[in-house]
């Protein structure tokens, strides 16, 4: 058994090397811009920063006031159960349109493709606003600020779900003479099915997480009573809503994990079950009136709003302030995603330890829900106690929440890995952290990657919301606007969030291109 | 007398109402090469899986070298596991991964992780890595990622994987199914070599017997068989495949 003499014994600059090196790159440019000075810890803040966490073990348990926070409690999932199932609707349609398997790379895939990279720009806070103009203070509004954006992410991700699975049932059915459509329902759609249950659960986890922040800037819920309780600094009370939203985050994952784990007879019934039952009571409870969506008067204010976005127009601080935003913007979103992949990657690996030190697994994973629990604007508000304001809370605060959804997610896709090579590993000697380096990771890095990446767009849309915090960026800079009742201004700064939206989903896709 | 290097006592694993072995007992010396022979789920990968302990008996007894692996932890029990190598069906290399790691994760029982750690940013292509790799004719191929490989040049890195590890006893789930039969005379020249315990589950009888001492026949998760390879006739084996 020989092979050629010849043998390659040097890597020289692969592809993946040459991105691990553009990274680095980035990320200095991005400590660069960020600027470190002196000048970043603020030492009167902690004592604060500590009386927020000593109030944890007494929260607010009165009456009155648990009451309001269940109340508060059902608004808020009203609001992500209407959000979340319009959503999967414009998400399939969208997501069908967006797969080179269905449509091909022609037409129809490059225009559904630039569409929906403006929905999943605007952040729902960004939405909201803007629809109050036109409905006013209705339900509505938070209804369909979480339905447009995450319509668009959905269409993506199932887009991407479709054209990444394995072809071969679906290529065997097609030469066989099936129709596209039956080819992708009996070939394909089985192999992705689980994924897209479990993405819509956790589409739907989001959707509480944003109906709480939509809350802040007035739609009512739990985000709502945590604003004027953040104001008026009653940590108790504070606490206690935090608790609520754990709560509701936590029972919403408990059933989606069920659902995806079990996937019997029982529990699909059991879940259509409840999803129909909810609808009618989240109509109710939230008091939306869907029929504003097609009247008059509607399309009359939505027609003056749209006449007052357009034609945009710079404001007062011209070009430099735009760009230089739009660049605080992008560190920012880099940094904290950067940041969030790490820790969370370590803490999805450390979730997962079987066997020994079960507590340990708990707490790794009770930690995980909390950070992703608490909306990031309001730990960017919590991290602007001890940094000033500026740059560092609104990573910090990014970054906080992004381990929770990170962590959870590189949990799931660790899980859902191939398991084989690990195992084998185990069996001959390797411990665990070789495990995951020889084994688990290298098999599900694609995965890894794709996730990052698409949390990534997100963090850009999140930025607009710790703006509120003086955190900079084109958040801030909207805001600035608002106040200003600049609305053409506003058009030029979505303008500029979609650019850089577009240049990420360039550069995402091309990645994911090199690494596969 | 010479040591045992692996005694089964007694096993039965069940799944649910499938039973995969049925009271299965063997026992085999140091040294010894020992062909499982019998058709599609007759129990031989069970029986590997059992004695690797990839999979948990649901009663009866393994042990390895005199010892339960899973009444050991820590660097007690990765110390025995690193005596013990694996050939699966190919199906086992982390495919995103160059040739060579897949090869050098042979080393992880004596490796520390932040050397194994380091390995992946600066891999050693060293000789006993060559060494391997030029014994089952892949050398060329050192840096090649592991999926750009067919089915049959994976199964040969599984192998120097494990010529790398240089375990004590080595348990190989159908090493050759997909490798041409040249190549696959050659590589059970290869797992057999030297003084190392060998229980290797054939999917081809014939191959198997020309290189072992010992071949063992299952049959719905039993044993039915037990010979020296050499009492073993052809048509035995040829009875064992027909039901």
């Amino acid at each position: 058994m020989t092979g050629p003499a010849f043998v390659v014994t040097r890597l020289g600059w692969t592809p993946r090397r040459r991105f691990a090196a553009a990274t680095a790159a980035a990320l200095m440019w991005a400590l660069a811009q960020a600027g470190i000075d002196g000048n970043i810890v603020n030492g009167a803040g902690w004592s604060n920063f500590a009386r927020f966490w000593t109030a944890t073990t007494s929260p607010e348990l009165g009456a009155d006031f648990l009451r309001l926070t269940w109340d508060a409690a059902i608004v808020t999932l009203s609001y992500a159960v209407l959000g979340s199932l319009l959503s999967l609707v414009v998400g399939a349609v969208g997501g069908l349109a967006l797969s080179e398997v269905m449509v091909g790379r022609g037409f129809l895939w490059r225009s559904t493709r630039a569409l929906l990279v403006i929905p999943r720009a605007v952040h729902e806070v960004l939405w909201a606003l803007l629809l109050l103009q036109v409905f006013g203070f209705d339900p509505l509004v938070a209804v369909l600020a979480i339905a447009l954006p995450y319509g668009a992410v959905t269409a993506k991700v199932f887009g991407e779900a479709i054209d990444d699975a394995d072809r071969r049932p679906f290529d065997l059915l097609r030469a066989s003479g099936a129709s596209r459509p039956r080819a992708l329902l009996y070939g394909l759609m089985p192999l992705i099915k689980g994924d897209l249950v479990s993405y819509s659960f956790y589409r739907f986890e989001c959707a509480i997480r944003s109906a709480a922040v939509l809350g802040v800037i007035g739609a009512g819920g739990l985000g709502f009573q945590l604003n004027l309780s953040f104001e008026t600094l009653r940590y108790a009370e504070i606490w206690t809503l935090i608790v609520a939203l754990l709560l509701l985050s936590g029972l919403a994952e408990a059933w989606a994990t069920a659902v995806r784990r079990n996937r019997t007879e029982l529990v699909s019934q059991l879940t259509l079950a409840a999803v129909l039952a909810l609808v009618p009571l989240s109509i109710r409870w939230s008091g939306t009136d869907l029929s504003a969506l097609w009247s008059a008067r509607t399309r009359r204010l939505a027609g003056e709003l749209f006449g007052r976005l357009f034609p945009s127009r710079l404001g007062l601080g011209g070009w430099g302030e735009l760009i230089g935003a739009s660049l605080d913007t992008v560190a920012m979103s880099l940094l904290a995603t950067t940041l969030a992949a790490t820790v969370g990657l370590l803490l999805a690996a450390a979730s997962r330890r079987r066997g020994r030190l079960d507590i340990g697994r708990r707490i790794v994973r009770l930690v995980l829900l909390l950070s992703r629990a608490v909306p990031a604007p309001i730990w960017a508000f919590l991290f602007v106690l001890i940094l000033f304001p500026g740059f560092w809370p609104g990573v910090a605060g990014l970054a906080v929440y992004n381990i929770g959804v990170l962590g959870r997610l590189f949990a799931e896709a660790l899980e859902e890995a191939d398991q084989r090579p690990a195992e084998i590993l185990a069996a001959t000697g390797a411990n665990a952290p070789q495990r995951l380096l020889y084994g688990l990771v290298p098999t599900a890095a694609p995965r890894l990657l794709s996730l990052t990446l698409y949390r990534w767009e997100v963090v850009v849309r999140e930025t607009i919301v710790v703006g509120v915090v003086g955190a900079g960026g084109l958040g801030q800079l909207i805001n600035e606007h608002l106040a200003a009742r600049d609305f053409a201004a506003i058009t030029g700064a979505i303008g500029a969030m979609i650019l850089i939206a577009v240049v990420i989903d360039i550069v995402s896709n091309a990645t994911r291109r090199i690494i596969r | 007398m010479t040591a045992a290097a692996v005694t089964v006592s007694h096993a039965a694993l069940r799944y649910g109402p499938i039973t995969a072995l049925d009271q299965v007992s063997l026992s085999v010396t140091e040294g010894q090469k020992v062909a499982l022979v019998g058709p599609s789920g007759a129990g031989k990968s069970s029986l590997l899986d059992v004695i690797s302990r990839r999979v948990v008996l649901t009663t009866g007894n393994v042990r390895v070298f005199d010892q339960d692996v899973t009444a050991l932890t820590g660097r007690a029990e990765r110390a025995l596991r690193g005596r013990v190598g694996i050939v699966a069906q190919g199906l086992d290399l982390a495919l995103p991964l160059r040739v060579i790691h897949n090869v050098n994760a042979g080393r992880l029982g004596r490796w520390s992780t932040a050397r194994a750690a380091w390995s992946l940013v600066r891999p050693s292509t060293d000789h006993a890595v060559r060494g391997a790799l030029g014994q089952v004719g892949l050398e060329h191929r050192i840096l090649a990622r592991t999926d750009e490989l067919s089915g049959g040049e994976r199964q040969r890195v599984a192998i120097a994987r494990v010529m790398l590890q240089d375990p004590e006893l080595v348990l190989a789930d159908e090493p050759t199914a997909s490798v041409d039969p040249k190549l696959a005379d050659e590589m059970m020249a290869l797992l057999c070599r030297g003084g190392r315990t060998l229980i290797v589950s054939a999917h081809d009888p014939h191959l198997a017997r020309r290189h072992v001492d010992r071949v063992v026949g299952m049959r719905n998760g039993q044993i039915v068989l037990d010979e020296a390879s050499s009492n073993v006739t052809d048509t035995q084996l040829a009875d064992f495949y027909d039901e």
